[in-house]
């Protein structure tokens, strides 16, 4: 993955070097593309390796110069005189690409200047409160390979005023993390995943915790580009978001189980099923669950993951294989049209579907008995999925997160549906950013919607699916949008 | 010269980097070391001004508050010898006087000068310094003034210096070290012909440490060469925490080196270098600004001199020529968001001009004092990082000092004013400050650790070691650890031997020892250098950067 990326970005220099003519600094890439500072070195390495006459490469040595004492020197030189330089060195502790500029005489300055005017720009946006996501690794030094957390608390005695910035910072990175690729999408889009944002931060949290222990790692590997990219911010997030969110007992690892499906666009699509398996086993005695995240990323997903074919395309390939089954029954079931009514009433309904679908998952698989009510529309695809998560324990859980609904409710309320020890569905409705009524059995049920959304998008065959993509869209579609849009000015 | 060395065995891949990129490999990172910090700035700081008092004032509580140490310094040092007001001083008896110090100088500019003599002279001088051979120095105490001459053979005070049992004290009489505001001890006998012969002075010595520094100094090599005891003193380990030391950024002035400032960024914030270099960078546990971050803001200055019709003072103009305080503050920023920076004002930075400067303003650094990680410091700022107490200015102090005396080593300024245990004694007559009354906060009532100033002409440094053995002999730190860059490497090894000579001696004597690191923190502008501080071994480790693209390939230490 980052190979790819970084030959897409190689690309993308190319054009910026000799069209442009920009004296490209390995920090400029870094906060540009927001990628590590140490890989956009290597990448800038790559693009001069392979440009080698059409550029002027400059490089930064660092050692310690030869005289009595030695000094400890960090050195620009030009390529041509990289190994005079190196030789003047007693000892050479590091080097690396600085900038690379088109191939001409330049002036000087311009090697710091484009970084500079960058730099300026990059305080503009935060100043203006309107961040994007390489103003957040310019904030939050995130391109170094040095992590730095401020304590506000010890490090400003004096100033009370100072830390209340801090808090906007520390939400923000979660927010921007949730940015898989700066899309075009991403002003509209971090906020309204915020959700999601949390639900990925909260990873690291749940890894604590027991049994839920196993899907974090999950998600982390699932996601190898987003994870090394995120990681920071991430880490950040999940000391306040992911602890806000965790407080709902059962949660983690709904969440922990949702970043793998949400946080990364690209690796989600297969992460459902992949993930469930190993999900299950270590979760048995809390019993499947998936975090029914509302209208969540659902539109960012769609959009970011129809690139993500490749990958996806086996694992949709392989739930359908299993849907079949679930299938004819969900499809036959009024699932379906709930799906496409308003999101409130599919949740209800989706209980009743999920009932009957769940039947259907339990000829399909024994044990599952999961049911997915969010998607009842979508169960052909999501069954597979949730199944294998919340067979092992006998009773199934029905998120019915989320979509909650009406453009009326809040974003925060959800609807939760159960089965409980005694067989019984239970449904209400819990605010999510209280701590949530411990109940040991309850576990929100997650239909990620993507998932089904995307496979359906992805795999047409099934001919039920397609028009519950559509319904669900638009079903929603506006209340995502409207969550969204409110906590994004909520934010600032 | 005890700075630190190359860790052996850290070469190794340092080429890592030059590599395509690949799914591992970039992504090591490093978590940036923490530290304790406790601000001590409080006695700096003063939320009342009122300037309508005099100066006057400020000498008396000075002289009132040194005092006590002088009387006991004096009887320690020359015991038997009566301790007497200039007052009470009778001719042709040996006694000991304690006073303040006022330097006769021909050449010391004066307002007045501008209306009645030559100027031309004047300008030739410059501003270097204005000493002069002819210089005297008068000693005033609370009640009178007398003049001090130096005991010339044939007088009585020589006479007195011959007898057995006399001690020297911190030396003879010497004019040219001595400047105006110091509080001293003085011995000699008053002659018939009216001046005060002085055959011998005394100091107030370096105060105590306020506690014990929390690893003790590794033990100097009984035997060796200086230069080992130097690399014993200085020797790294990995697990070592430092403070970086950087001043004169000089963003306002024409010879700002942004490329070198963006790269000593870089560098501390973890970005610049192989991993190797990150590893050091995430040692660093804070960054102090010791000063000169804008300097002069020649844009400013400039707009009003070159266009003498146009309005200097119109917007546009004005965001021109305010560029540098929104560089500073972007500098600032970037730094703030990867490791913890205390920003002190210094000379011709928008702060006040009298010592002690308050810090900058917070709205003169919008963008970076978001950031909790941002402490907007004094100008003589003291703090304790990990158990070290440091005390620093931006150099105003060192370089008004250093034109009115003949020291021209800047650490031996710094080591003089300590001894007189008075951080600027050319307060407030050739330095500004503010009219302190009952209080004079530049009084050292202890020797912090580490005594830093920055905007200086290069970079130096020199750990004195005051063993209490040696307290009642010789001059204060008479044992020091010379490290001058500058200086002749002879200079520093005859010191380094003293150093080793007498530390060997009162080895175990960890007691009562005082410890003090002087480090003159080079104007960034100027050497491209800023100063690492072992917080362990109080070990310096300066490192330079170059962005001159091989033009300056030859740079040494010393810059």
């Amino acid at each position: 993955m980052p190979s790819d990326e970084s030959a897409e970005i190689v690309q993308e220099l190319q054009g910026l070097v000799h069209d442009e003519l920009k004296v490209l600094s390995y920090k400029w890439v870094a906060r540009q593309y927001s990628i590590p500072a140490n890989r956009a070195k290597r990448v800038l390495f790559q693009f001069a390796e392979q440009q080698r006459d059409k550029v002027r490469t400059v490089y930064l040595v660092s050692g310690w110069t030869k005289q009595d004492p030695p000094s400890h020197v960090h050195q620009l030189v030009e390529a041509g005189q990289l190994q005079v330089c190196r030789e003047g060195f007693g000892e050479v502790t590091g080097m690396h690409v600085y900038s690379v500029a088109p191939n001409q005489a330049t002036n000087p300055d311009t090697l710091w200047q484009h970084t500079h005017q960058q730099s300026q720009q990059l305080l503009k946006e935060i100043t203006s409160g309107q961040p994007s996501a390489s103003a957040d690794t310019f904030r939050t030094n995130s391109c170094s390979a040095v992590r730095f957390t401020a304590q506000p608390a010890e490090a400003q005695p004096l100033r009370p005023s100072a830390p209340a910035p801090a808090p906007a910072p520390v939400a923000k990175p979660a927010a921007a993390a949730s940015k898989p690729a700066p899309a075009p999408a991403a002003a509209a889009q971090p906020e309204s995943r915020s959700p999601a944002a949390i639900a990925k931060a909260a990873p690291p949290a749940p890894a604590a915790a027991g049994p839920s222990g196993s899907s974090p790692p999950k998600a982390a590997a699932g996601s190898p580009p987003k994870g090394g990219k995120a990681a920071a911010a991430a880490g950040k997030g999940s000391k306040t978001l992911a602890n806000m969110w965790a407080k709902g007992p059962a949660k983690p690892k709904a969440a922990a189980a949702a970043p793998a499906a949400e946080a990364e666009p690209a690796a989600e699509t297969p992460a459902p099923e992949v993930k469930a398996e190993p999900v299950d086993e270590p979760e048995e005695d809390d019993g499947g669950f998936v975090t029914a995240n509302r209208g969540k990323k659902r539109r960012g997903a769609q959009i970011e993951d129809s690139d993500e074919e490749q990958e996806a395309a086996k694992e949709p390939a392989a739930a359908q294989q299993q849907a079949p089954p679930a299938d004819e029954p969900a499809a036959g079931g009024k699932s379906k049209g709930k799906g496409k009514s308003s999101a409130a009433t599919k949740e209800n309904k989706g209980e009743k579907g999920g009932k009957r679908a769940k039947t259907s998952a339990v000829k399909e698989e024994a044990p599952a008995v999961a049911m997915e009510v969010e998607e009842p529309v979508a169960e052909e695809q999501q069954e597979p999925a949730a199944a294998p998560v919340s067979a092992p324990p006998a009773w199934a859980t029905a998120g019915a997160g989320a979509g909650s609904g009406g453009p009326g409710s809040r974003g925060r309320k959800v609807t939760r549906t159960y089965i409980n020890d005694d067989g019984e569905e239970v449904t209400e409705e819990v605010f999510e950013d209280g701590p949530a009524p411990l109940q040991p059995q309850q576990q929100p049920a997650v239909a990620p919607p993507q998932p089904a959304a995307k496979a359906a998008a992805l795999k047409p065959p099934p001919k039920a699916a397609a028009p519950a993509v559509a319904g669900k869209g638009k079903g929603k579609a506006p209340a995502a949008g409207q969550k969204s849009m409110t906590s994004f000015f909520a934010k600032k | 010269m005890d700075i630190e060395r190359p860790v052996p065995g850290q070469a190794s891949r340092y080429d890592e980097l030059l590599a395509p990129s690949t799914s591992k490999g970039d992504e090591a990172s490093f978590n940036r070391a923490s530290s304790s910090y406790t601000n001590h700035d409080a006695r700096f700081r003063s939320s009342k001004r009122t300037y309508d008092r005099q100066y006057a004032q400020l000498y008396f509580s000075r002289l009132m508050l040194l005092k006590g140490v002088m009387r006991k310094r004096v009887e320690q040092l020359w015991p038997g010898v009566p301790v007497c007001s200039i007052l009470e001083v009778q001719e042709g008896k040996e006694v000991a006087v304690i006073g303040t110090i006022y330097k006769n100088m021909k050449l010391k500019p004066s307002i007045l000068d501008e209306y009645t003599k030559d100027r031309g002279l004047k300008a030739a001088l410059g501003a270097a310094n204005f000493c002069a051979d002819d210089d005297s120095v008068v000693m005033e105490d609370d009640g009178a003034r007398m003049v001090l001459s130096v005991a010339a053979p044939g007088t009585m005070a020589a006479a007195a210096a011959q007898q057995p049992g006399w001690a020297a004290g911190d030396g003879p009489l010497a004019v040219q070290e001595l400047v105006t505001g110091l509080v001293m001890a003085v011995r000699g006998v008053h002659e018939p012909g009216g001046d005060f012969y002085v055959s011998a002075v005394a100091f107030a010595g370096l105060a105590p440490n306020p506690h014990p520094l929390p690893h003790p100094l590794p033990p100097l090599p009984a035997s060796g060469t200086a230069a080992d005891a130097a690399a014993a003193l200085a020797e790294a380990r990995p697990g070592d925490k430092y403070l970086a030391l950087v001043s004169g950024l000089g963003l306002g002035g024409s010879r700002a080196d942004m490329l070198a400032t963006q790269l000593a960024a870089d560098w501390l914030t973890g970005n610049l270098g192989s991993p190797a270099e990150q590893q050091l960078a995430a040692q660093v546990v804070r960054l102090v600004v010791a000063g000169g971050g804008i300097g002069t803001l020649e844009g400013l200055a400039g707009a009003a001199a070159t266009a003498p019709g146009a309005n200097p003072y119109n917007r546009a103009a004005q965001a021109v020529a305010l560029q540098p305080v929104r560089d500073l503050d972007l500098l600032l920023a970037e730094l703030a968001a990867g490791l913890p920076v205390d920003v002190m004002p210094g000379p011709e930075d928008p702060a006040n001009v009298a010592l002690p400067q308050q810090p900058m303003h917070r709205c003169l650094l919008p963008g970076a004092a978001c950031h909790g990680s941002l402490v907007r410091a004094t100008n003589p700022h003291e703090f304790e990082a990990e158990g070290v107490r440091l005390l620093g200015s931006s150099g105003q102090n060192v370089d008004d000092v250093a034109k009115y005396c003949g020291l021209r080593d800047r650490l031996d300024v710094m080591q003089r004013t300590l001894a007189c245990r008075h951080l600027a004694p050319t307060a407030p007559d050739t330095l500004t400050c503010y009219p302190f009354t009952d209080a004079d906060p530049f009084i050292l009532d202890s020797t912090p650790h580490v005594y830093f100033v920055g905007n200086q002409p290069e970079f130096a440094t020199r750990l004195v070691v005051l063993q209490p053995s040696c307290a009642g002999s010789g001059a204060a730190g008479s044992n020091s650890m010379a490290a001058g860059a500058g200086a002749g490497a002879g200079a520093g090894a005859g010191a380094g031997a003293g150093a080793a000579g007498g530390s060997s001696s009162g080895a175990g004597g960890g007691e009562g020892q005082v410890v003090v690191r002087l480090v003159a923190v080079p104007s960034f502008a100027r050497s491209g250098t800023l100063v690492l501080l072992n917080l362990r071994t109080l070990a310096c480790h300066p490192v330079r950067f170059d962005g001159s693209l091989g033009l300056g390939a030859d740079g040494g230490a010393g810059v």
